[in-house]
């Protein structure tokens, strides 16, 4: 008898003890409910008129998310049984999908992978399904397990919070702290963890959430042995034999010993299988105020940024109507629109990824969107979301240089600082803006903090040069789905929606940003207008420095707007410029404020010498401008390059180019390329136009540079005594134009602005004539930077050896 | 693979894109004729050829368009420019190019004659128009697509009345 009562304590130990185990570990599990989950929700979606997603178009992100997923979902699930969160929890899609592409356990190829799987280190996967059924009894044991482990962390948990949060202990008796903060946070916790960000109290979580799997690991070392040949794996395998015929799958978990699809959606609280997320916004709105109270219990005693920031925008908005209503959504959106690459435009299809449980609704958005424009004025969310970093900046300067210097450049105090923002959209610009500026060792915090962060564009008498309607763009509409489906692929998940959500021109510069060849664009585009009203930029001031420099505004609407603020007029100097004054709204970017004090406390920047071409280079970084047409590139080549007759050349070219053309914009400086005297300056209407041609001595040969297509004035002449004017090379002999019959072929665009350069060189004889005793050779040769025989540029040496 | 197939098709529309482009922004609209005809243009009865080879003689100019009202000959860079009535011819190393300055010039190009003020309907009704960046229309003859020569003629948009003919070598 005694033996028998042995016995039977001994096993209900070991089912109780395995039983525990088993759904402790379960996250390890988890795979064989989603099995055959592919078609089913295929099949929900189209019934529900939503198109079908193809849920592995996945970014980077998406994977990057599952890592940290998989790695926290497996150490810090819950350790007790919740039938219903734990459908709610792994019945979402996109966990599935993350899940399953990455799970050890999956096995794409093989569909028919059986669901229970074992090897010889006796690990095995489940199906949580089955697994929920068959221990659906068990579960008074497992919660009586879970208690222990609790229990045991009771006295260090109690300690830690009152350590951290001595005003909470103060306000309420420890016992009710302990119990709400778990019931209340510690699952949000979790859920955030699990979603690879948004981990807010993460390092008192963190370590809570690590012990207690600390001594689960110890507990399933032990177990697990056993449990190859135990009777329950053995029931396992039967109960799995039993359900290939019984045509269990997904959607019949039981709760409470009711099949789920038999139930009213009412009893899952407010989650809706047909739609995937929760149905009101309720939960949500709940949960943003418990957020609320959280940070209302800390604030003032945590020197946690988050707590702080929290505080910051609770105040900000506290006298709003619906706040919490508008934080949600306002929240969700923003977050929702970063992580998930792609969405239809449309309003009624509902989301995915990780807030997907958003009542998510585009006509709300919107009406939630255009609200606070009413509100607080055009462009408020952007200056907004900027304000806020901004206040963390100026007010912890400190904790945030040492952040961002303790993690370098790499993501963990990035990320930090992005956490320290509650809604990290629009931070891009000031972030990059930082970076740039520790990569440059110009990271001045003083400066930071001066930096205004609120109607910074604004301008009390500012000069608009430009307003164009971009719905009139004929290429890169930025409406133009076709150019946001390029725009996905190339610049890495830029949204279509993201885009409509906002119609802003403005938000979409912001994140062109990030592309160098906006900023050439920007440039460009600067100086076409900036042509149009006479002011002439000098090509040492690249597109791409100009479009840094230099800054559109725009914001909520179709318009694109360049306008020369106060600020700008006062201390951008030498900018060639009848009025010598200029500038824009440089306020919108950091690095442009920087550039903007650089100019204004030290020197002015003198643009044109700041890029002074090496001798030999009639302007910097000289590139072959290509001829339009068949010509192309090597049309601006000397030699037989073109067509039309008279030579002899490669493919078929055989018409002969008597020198070479170099890009430069109109208004560009162009400069001697080696010390000489001014030969002449003369005027060929039909041809040449205004050139000038310099006489040098270059390795003991006598050349003559000719410069074609400059403007009259300006130019380089002769003295007045008529002495010959002796240059440097470097000098700016004269300024691009379009004279003799550049202008003509620009205009019908046949050709695009350039200086072509002649060289002839001297026969060595004792005669002088220009026609006979000067022979033109190519450019090329006498040029500083390489150009390759395929007209492209070689490698720019700025150092001018 | 979804994902590769989805690049690929995004990288075909922008390949089609830049094609487009690419090819709206880069070709004019010119009038291909044969190189004999192109040669063949006359003025006041002077072949642009024989233009050509005169290479800036005086006395051949002379019999065509009379005494230069006037010359700016330039050894120094071998320029010599003159302006005729209605016409100004440069040579520098050969010819650099002409413009039809007025009506005394009489252009014949492939059998129709014009002049400045004629109608644009003169030189025949399948004419090809190029667009500038202005928006504005004029016509280019080239006897090859991207010959480094052409002719420009320019007329007023609204009465599309000649108003200028000049004949480019570019630089």
């Amino acid at each position: 008898m005694r033996s028998y009562i042995a016995f039977l304590l001994l096993a209900l130990f070991s089912v109780s003890s395995l039983s525990a185990q088993l759904y402790d570990n379960r996250s390890r599990y988890l795979r064989a409910p989603y099995d055959d989950y592919d078609d089913r929700y295929e099949d929900r979606r189209e019934t529900h008129h939503q198109p079908k997603t193809n849920y592995r178009h996945t970014t980077n992100k998406y994977r990057r998310s599952y890592y940290s997923y998989h790695k926290n979902v497996r150490r810090h699930t819950r350790p007790y049984l919740d039938v219903d969160e734990l459908y709610r929890e792994f019945r979402d899609p996109d966990v599935y999908y993350r899940y399953k592409d990455r799970s050890p356990y999956s096995n794409n190829k093989n569909p028919d992978e059986p669901k229970f799987k074992f090897n010889c280190y006796c690990s095995f996967s489940i199906d949580i399904a089955s697994l929920i059924n068959w221990f659906g009894s068990q579960k008074k044991e497992i919660e009586k397990e879970r208690k222990r482990i609790i229990d045991g962390m009771e006295e260090e948990y109690l300690k830690e919070l009152n350590e951290r949060y001595p005003s909470y202990r103060k306000e309420t008796s420890f016992e009710k702290a302990q119990k709400d903060f778990f019931k209340r946070y510690v699952g949000k916790f979790n859920s955030w963890y699990s979603q690879g960000e948004k981990v807010t109290y993460s390092d008192y979580q963190k370590r809570f959430v690590h012990k207690l799997s600390e001594r689960l690991e110890v507990f399933e070392t032990a177990l697990e042995p056993s449990m190859a040949s135990s009777k329950v794996v053995s029931e396992l395998k039967k109960h799995r034999d039993r359900k290939a015929n019984l045509n269990i799958a997904f959607g019949d978990l039981k709760i409470n010993n009711k099949l789920v699809r038999e139930m009213p959606s009412s009893q899952y609280r407010n989650y809706d299988l047909s739609y995937g997320g929760y149905r009101s916004g309720v939960s949500v709105v709940q949960k943003m105020v418990s957020e609320r109270d959280l940070y209302k219990h800390f604030s003032g005693t945590s020197n946690n940024l988050n707590d702080y920031m929290s505080q910051q925008y609770i105040n900000q908005y506290k006298k709003e109507d619906n706040l919490e209503e508008r934080f949600a959504l306002m929240s969700a959106y923003l977050v929702d629109m970063k992580e998930n690459s792609y969405r239809p435009p449309s309003n009624k299809i509902p989301p995915k990824g990780f807030m997907h449980h958003v009542p998510y609704d585009f006509d709300d958005i919107y009406k939630h969107y255009y609200k606070s424009i009413d509100d607080f004025g055009i462009n408020s969310l952007i200056s907004f979301s900027k304000a806020k970093a901004l206040v963390a900046i100026i007010n912890y300067p400190d904790q945030i240089k040492k952040i961002l210097e303790e993690g370098g450049l790499k993501g963990s105090a990035i990320d930090y600082f992005k956490n320290a923002v509650p809604v990290n959209y629009e931070l891009n610009t000031i972030e990059n803006a930082v970076l740039s500026r520790i990569k440059n060792q110009a990271f001045n915090w003083d400066e930071l903090k001066n930096l205004p962060y609120y109607n910074h564009q604004n301008s009390k008498n500012p000069e608009v040069v430009m307003s164009i309607d971009l719905r009139k763009r004929t290429f890169l509409n930025f409406h133009d789905r076709k150019f946001f489906d390029v725009d996905i692929v190339l610049n890495g998940g830029l949204t279509l929606a993201e885009y409509n959500m906002h119609k802003g021109i403005g938000e979409v510069l912001n994140d062109l940003y990030n592309n160098s060849k906006y900023w050439y664009a920007e440039g460009a585009t600067i100086r076409h207008f900036l042509k149009a009203k006479g002011v002439n930029i000098p090509n040492s001031l690249s597109n791409y420095n100009l479009g840094k420099l230099f800054d559109f505004g725009g914001g909520n609407t179709n318009t694109l707007t360049i306008q020369f603020s106060d600020f700008a007029k006062k201390y951008i100097k030498n900018f060639h410029h009848g009025d010598g004054i200029y500038g824009t709204s440089l306020f919108t970017d950091i690095v442009k404020f920087a550039l903007l004090k650089l100019i204004a406390d030290q020197i002015p920047v003198d643009f044109a010498q700041a890029t002074k071409p090496c001798p030999g280079d009639p302007v910097p970084n000289p590139e072959i401008a290509p001829q339009k047409g068949p010509s192309g590139i090597l049309g601006g080549m000397y030699g037989c390059t073109r067509y039309g007759g008279g030579c002899v050349g490669q493919d078929g070219r055989d018409k002969f180019h008597g020198g070479i053309d170099l890009k430069a914009n109109y208004g560009d400086p162009i400069y001697a390329m080696y010390d000489g005297f001014v030969y002449s300056t003369g005027y060929d209407e039909e041809e040449a136009g205004y050139m000038v041609l310099i006489q040098s001595t270059v390795n003991g040969e006598t050349i003559i540079q000719e410069y074609f297509h400059l403007q009259d004035e300006k130019r380089v002449g002769l003295n007045a005594d008529g002495t010959l004017n002796y240059v440097k090379a470097g000098d700016i002999i004269g300024y691009q134009g379009d004279s003799g019959n550049l202008g003509n072929a620009i205009k019908n665009k046949i050709a695009e602005s350039h200086v072509h350069l002649k060289i002839k060189k001297h026969d060595g004889s004792n005669s002088w004539n220009y026609e006979n005793n000067f022979n033109i050779i190519n450019p090329k040769d006498y040029l500083h930077t390489h150009i390759n025989n395929d007209g492209t540029t070689g490698q720019i040496n700025n150092k001018c050896n | 693979m979804q994902l590769k197939l989805h690049i690929m098709k995004n990288s075909i529309i922008f390949f089609l894109l830049v094609c487009f482009i690419t090819n709206t922004y880069s070709q004019i609209d010119s009038n291909i004729i044969s190189k004999n005809e192109f040669y063949g243009t006359t003025l006041n009865g002077l072949s642009i050829d024989k233009l050509m080879k005169s290479d800036g003689n005086l006395n051949t100019l002379k019999n065509y368009f009379g005494e230069p009202s006037e010359s700016n000959i330039n050894e120094k860079i071998g320029l010599k420019a003159y302006v005729f009535r209605g016409l100004r011819v440069n040579f520098r190393e050969g010819l650099s190019g002409f413009t039809v300055l007025n009506n005394e010039v009489i252009i014949n190009l492939k059998g129709k004659s014009f002049k400045i003020g004629s109608h644009i309907n003169a030189l025949g009704h399948n004419i090809i128009f190029n667009t500038t960046s202005s928006g504005d229309k004029t016509i280019i003859l080239q006897f090859c697509e991207g010959c480094n020569d052409y002719i420009l003629i320019d007329f007023d948009q609204q009465t599309k009345l000649i108003k200028e003919v000049r004949y480019v070598i570019l630089t």
